[in-house]
């Protein structure tokens, strides 16, 4: 059991991360930014818990690979377990209950299914396990009191918070080494006097570090949003303290059935505790949302539109993405509705003040050339990182909007930062050759087409005025398919039939090949609205499309008293006219 | 006639091109600096003016600082950055006072010594204040990070955070503004759920809740009167607009702006029905000798639509100390809007001689405006103009005026065009402004190189700013703000 264990733990995170939550692991990799620099260790190290949390940043820079970052997460766990069985057994000889040394990493294995539980509270627990191992159990009282004296500041100041775990694990120790030895009464001061110095820290810690107290005594920077309480997170302190209360209170099981006994409870109960836990907390549909992101990041647009084959997109944000994927791979005019369009906000979602919507907008944005929207949305997504850090992924993106705009001296700093990292260096590295080099960057095939598409006329942005935005690019550059296809997409989402049927007359000569099938159907109806047959209609619908609408109207005529939306989805659902008249959205 | 000037031309460029006492090449160039601080003027009891040579190919270089009275003072690199020694600077600068130095740079470049031609620094005798306040932040749209306002020593490289927004948290702070620079009467925002203006005169700290049933916000940009008595704050409700094209960013306009004066001993505002109107009345400011109330005001208009078309004048309303009471009209002190332009941010002098504003094409936020720059207007002539020496073809804004009206801070984007920094000039009692210099820095282009905040708002202060933070935390936390009354005049 005790060889056998951990390599299953330790399989199991492996496969679980690498398998079921790989995006999750994506999303921690994008929101950080490691650097290389003396500069960087030192801004971290000023605080308690800096360098638990620079170590932490280290191994995160890893999660650039779904895979190394699974491996990341089951060896901190095996590790956690490793180190807490060690201590277990380091008090007494009771091996039967080691099972229950699993619980740890069990539980922070669970607190890890919330993508804003950082690594660096993993971390800081197995800092804080490690300190522990080094308390001399066997020496004398005075060695062993002195040794937490010294511990104690220093792992306050690496591992931050967590270091009052350190505090009641040996006050607990001390406890059963020396409950026989000594006077309870001084007993209970020296614990009183431990507890008091742990805390002590913190009080000093307030006098030149602007954090709240709290914050100061139970840690800064394990929760992405460090000024909220995530008080689960506490619970994984608590279970080392129980466990280690179990193991020493109660007996080792004279007879080989109890010990057994023991073992398999203790590992039922822990199997129970990570089957329940994965199963009530794992966040698939979080998963899901951070995989469109993902793929709209690397513009893997076939997996987007996988994603969505598979289960409907369930928001804006992954809709747009959907959106994205369509107009790239040039379906939009075919596909459009084969998902359950929301409105326009399904082209490009409410701006939100927070650190995930705006991405997936800003790669909107740059696809279409509105460079300075898309420079924008991504800096307000980095700024709004609870942490405070600065994110790879956002860095790169502004050297590049920087680059395309000309501000070489700007594009030049974010990509001083990013030849400081691992992962992005190389491409930082070539990325520097562009800057200065207006020509070069005009041959650049997604640089210079950012160029050509981009708005050349000063005015502000309206995010009322979409359409007239989109129909300002079409106007400067007919080869902008992606703004074409947006354009005409959020005159039909938005039920706004003239204005599509203008801007199909002004910018369809793009179109290649027949018209697809939905501006068809729009066109279609536009013209059934207004004259009686097809008969002199200036575009070339097809007679099946003719058909159809016809059928669609008789349809209609012979549900309307009873429940067309429902009675018509079948045949209908995918077309625009089911959208037009069954669809509920506001307006824009 | 043509000789004796063929031989005095000669006669400057041998002088020029004079070689070093050492062997090595000489340019008769100016050595490429970081920052730029060939020509400047600086007071005497500025830190040191570290900086990086930036010649190519350099791998080891020299600085000699020579005073007129023959004391030196050498430096020498190996990573192209010249650091002098505080103590030697200053004692250097103390025997210069309102004279010269000379500063030889010569590098090391593939085994060969380059030698430059020596430039100029300019020591006035005028001294500059303890530091200046300002905040960092990021220079970004609508959203903030860290943030913090920071206070920086001038005589050295010390700077120490006055307050950071990690300590009640969603915070954001800024408009920090202090009473003819004392660190002993200032004022901050905090904005956010706990947020409120602090309010701090000898020690005693206050925390306002200044949005009141009779006012349309909350305070927002202030200026005290120089009794201490008073401080004058606008009243915005702002709004950000964005540009599309690569020159510009950000706009930032009013849908309301009004002033109020606050009465700080009876804890109440003091309104004036000439600055409510339906026009925008903004960045009020109380002259040196608090008789007279500036500020900036335009005729509403319909925003966003027409924002090229918003501009603003620079006018005035007599102000009476003794009772709080306003004159009965406004005038026009500079018809901007006549000449095509918009006033934004005038500051006067501490001596009432001068005051500087910003001036730009339309619009109220200078910094988002690349064609703004700083203008002078002379109190007694009232005639102004654009100081050609401290303006650049980047945004010049924000400027504050030491204690002493000799010297000013402003914040610029001149270096890249994002990140803006402070420069220091020096203006003359007869208003000639000298070659501004960045605030010094110990590694000069690694800090600068490095630095992802932006300088905001920088404003002279005469000594250290004392904060008691954990009171302001309990304050905020327990929402223990002190509401402002109203009282209309």
């Amino acid at each position: 059991m005790r060889r056998i264990g951990p390599v299953i733990l330790g399989i199991a995170v492996f496969l679980f991360f690498l398998l079921c939550y790989p995006f999750h692991i994506h999303f921690h990799e994008q929101y950080q930014l490691f650097l290389f620099s003396f500069d960087y260790f030192l801004e971290l190290a000023v605080r308690p818990g800096g360098i638990a949390v620079w170590l932490a940043r280290f191994l995160t820079q890893f999660f650039y690979y779904s895979w190394a970052g699974a491996v990341v997460i089951a060896l901190l766990l095996v590790a956690v377990q490793q180190v807490f069985q060690k201590i277990l057994l380091s008090l007494e000889n009771k091996p039967a209950w080691i099972p229950l040394s699993y619980l740890l990493p069990v539980s922070l294995w669970i607190l890890l299914l919330n993508e804003n539980y950082m690594i660096a509270a993993v971390v800081s627990v197995l800092i804080t396990l490690i300190a522990v191992t080094l308390y001399p159990v066997n020496g004398t009282s005075q060695r062993r009191t002195l040794c937490y004296f010294l511990t104690l500041p220093f792992l306050y100041w690496i591992a931050g918070g967590v270091s009052i775990l350190y505090a009641v694990m040996l006050v607990i120790i001390k406890w059963s080494l020396d409950r026989d030895k000594i006077r309870k009464i001084n007993l209970l001061l020296h614990v009183l006097a431990a507890l008091a110095l742990a805390f002590s820290y913190p009080l000093l810690t307030s006098s030149f570090l602007q954090y709240p107290l709290p914050k100061l005594i139970l840690g800064i920077d394990y929760y992405r949003y460090y000024y909220y309480p995530f008080y689960f997170q506490y619970v994984a302190w608590a279970v080392p303290v129980a466990v280690l209360l179990i193991y020493l209170i109660f007996p080792a099981g004279r007879e080989k059935k109890n010990r057994l006994l023991i073992s398999v409870l203790g590992a039922a109960m822990t199997g129970a505790v990570a089957v329940a836990g994965l199963y009530f907390f794992t966040d698939r549909d979080k998963e899901r949302a951070f995989a469109y992101d993902y793929h709209v990041r690397t513009e893997n647009w076939q997996k987007v539109l996988k994603l969505a084959g598979s289960k409907a997109p369930a928001s804006d944000l992954e809709l747009s993405a959907v959106n994205l994927a369509l107009a790239k791979t040039g379906k939009m005019g075919e596909d459009l509705f084969r998902y359950t369009q929301t409105g326009v906000e399904g082209l490009f979602p409410p701006y939100r003040r927070d650190f995930v919507s705006p991405l997936i907008t800003s790669e909107v944005f740059f696809h279409l050339g509105m460079v300075n929207s898309a420079q924008r949305y991504t800096f307000d997504a980095m700024e709004a990182i609870p942490d405070f850090q600065k994110s790879a992924r956002c860095y790169k993106r502004l050297a590049e909007t920087n680059l395309i705009n000309g501000q070489y001296g700007v594009a030049g700093l974010y990509l001083k930062f990013l030849r400081q990292t691992l992962f992005y260096a190389q491409w930082a590295g070539k990325a520097q050759n562009f800057a200065g080099n207006g020509e070069r960057i005009d041959t650049h095939p997604v640089w210079g087409q950012a160029r050509r598409f981009r708005y050349r006329d000063e005015m502000l942005f309206s995010p009322d005025g979409m359409h007239t935005m989109l129909g300002i690019l079409c106007s400067q550059n007919s080869q902008n398919l992606t703004a074409r296809d947006y354009l005409f997409s959020y005159l039909l989402l938005a039920r706004d039939l003239e204005s599509f049927v203008a801007a199909f007359d002004n910018f369809s000569d793009s179109l290649n090949g027949p018209i697809p099938l939905l501006y068809q159907q729009a066109l279609a109806l536009y013209w059934v609205q207004h004259h009686e047959n097809f008969g002199q209609v200036p575009w070339n619908i097809s007679e099946e499309i003719q058909t159809q609408i016809g059928k669609f109207a008789a349809s209609y005529a012979q549900y309307a008293s009873s429940n067309p939306a429902k009675l018509l989805r079948k045949e209908y659902g995918n077309t625009y006219w089911y959208y037009v008249f069954f669809t509920k959205n506001p307006r824009p | 006639m043509r000789r004796c000037f063929t031989g005095f031309v000669v006669l400057l460029l041998a002088l020029a091109c004079k070689p070093s006492p050492e062997n090595g090449t000489v340019s008769c160039g100016y050595p490429s600096v970081f920052p730029d601080y060939i020509g400047v003027t600086v007071p005497v009891n500025i830190a040191p003016l570290n900086f990086d040579v930036t010649e190519r190919g350099a791998d080891r270089v020299m600085a000699v600082v020579a005073g007129t009275n023959g004391d030196t003072l050498r430096c020498s690199s190996g990573d192209k950055t010249i650091r002098f020694s505080l103590k030697k600077w200053s004692a250097l600068l103390k025997a210069n006072s309102g004279d010269s130095l000379l500063i030889t740079v010569s590098v090391r470049h593939n085994g060969k010594r380059i030698v430059f031609r020596p430039f100029p620094v300019y020591v006035s005798d005028d001294s500059i204040d303890y530091g200046i306040v300002f905040r960092h932040i990021a220079p970004g749209y609508e959203v903030y990070s860290k943030m913090g306002i920071y206070e920086r020593e001038l005589s050295s490289f010390r700077q120490k955070p006055v307050y950071e927004n990690t300590l009640i948290p969603q915070t954001c702070v800024n408009c920090h503004s202090f009473r003819q620079a004392s660190p002993d009467s200032f004022v901050l925002h905090v904005r956010g759920e706990k947020g409120g203006t602090i309010l701090q005169q000898n020690g005693v700290l206050r925390y306002l809740q200044t949005k009141t049933d009779s006012t349309a916000g909350a305070f927002s940009y202030p200026c005290w009167h120089p009794s201490g008595k008073y401080i004058v704050f606008s009243i915005n409700r702002t709004f950000q607009s964005f540009h599309v094209t690569r020159e510009d960013r950000v706009e930032v306009f009013d849908r309301l702006a009004d002033i109020v004066v606050y009465d700080v001993q009876h804890n109440k505002v003091l309104n004036c029905g000439l600055l409510t109107t339906e026009d925008h009345e903004t960045y009020p400011v109380f002259s040196a000798d608090g008789r007279m109330l500036y500020f900036c005001s335009a005729p509403a208009m319909n925003m966003p639509a027409d924002y090229k078309k918003l501009r603003y004048n620079l006018c005035r309303i007599s102000f009476n100390p003794q009772d709080g009471t306003f004159g009965t009209e406004t005038e026009t002190v500079i018809d901007a809007v006549a000449l095509g332009k918009s006033i934004a941010m005038p500051v006067p002098s501490c001596d009432g001689r001068y005051i500087m504003f910003s001036i730009m094409d339309y619009g109220t936020f200078p910094i988002n405006h690349r064609e703004a720059d700083l203008a002078l207007l002379n109190m007694e002539t009232m005639e102004w103009h654009i100081p050609q020496a401290i303006n650049s073809n980047d945004v010049e804004s924000y400027h504050s005026w030491s204690s002493n009206s000799r010297w000013v801070v402003f914040a610029s984007r001149r270096r890249d065009g994002l990140f803006v920094h402070p420069y220091f000039a020096h203006v003359s009692s007869n208003g000639i402004t000298g070659k501004p210099f960045m605030l010094p820095q110990r590694n000069p282009q690694q800090f600068y190189d490095r630095l992802i905040y932006s300088y905001n708002c920088p404003e002279f202060v005469s000594g250290p700013v004392r904060l008691d933070l954990r009171q302001l935390e309990r304050k905020a936390n327990t929402m223990d703000k002190e509401q402002v009354g109203y009282e209309s005049i």
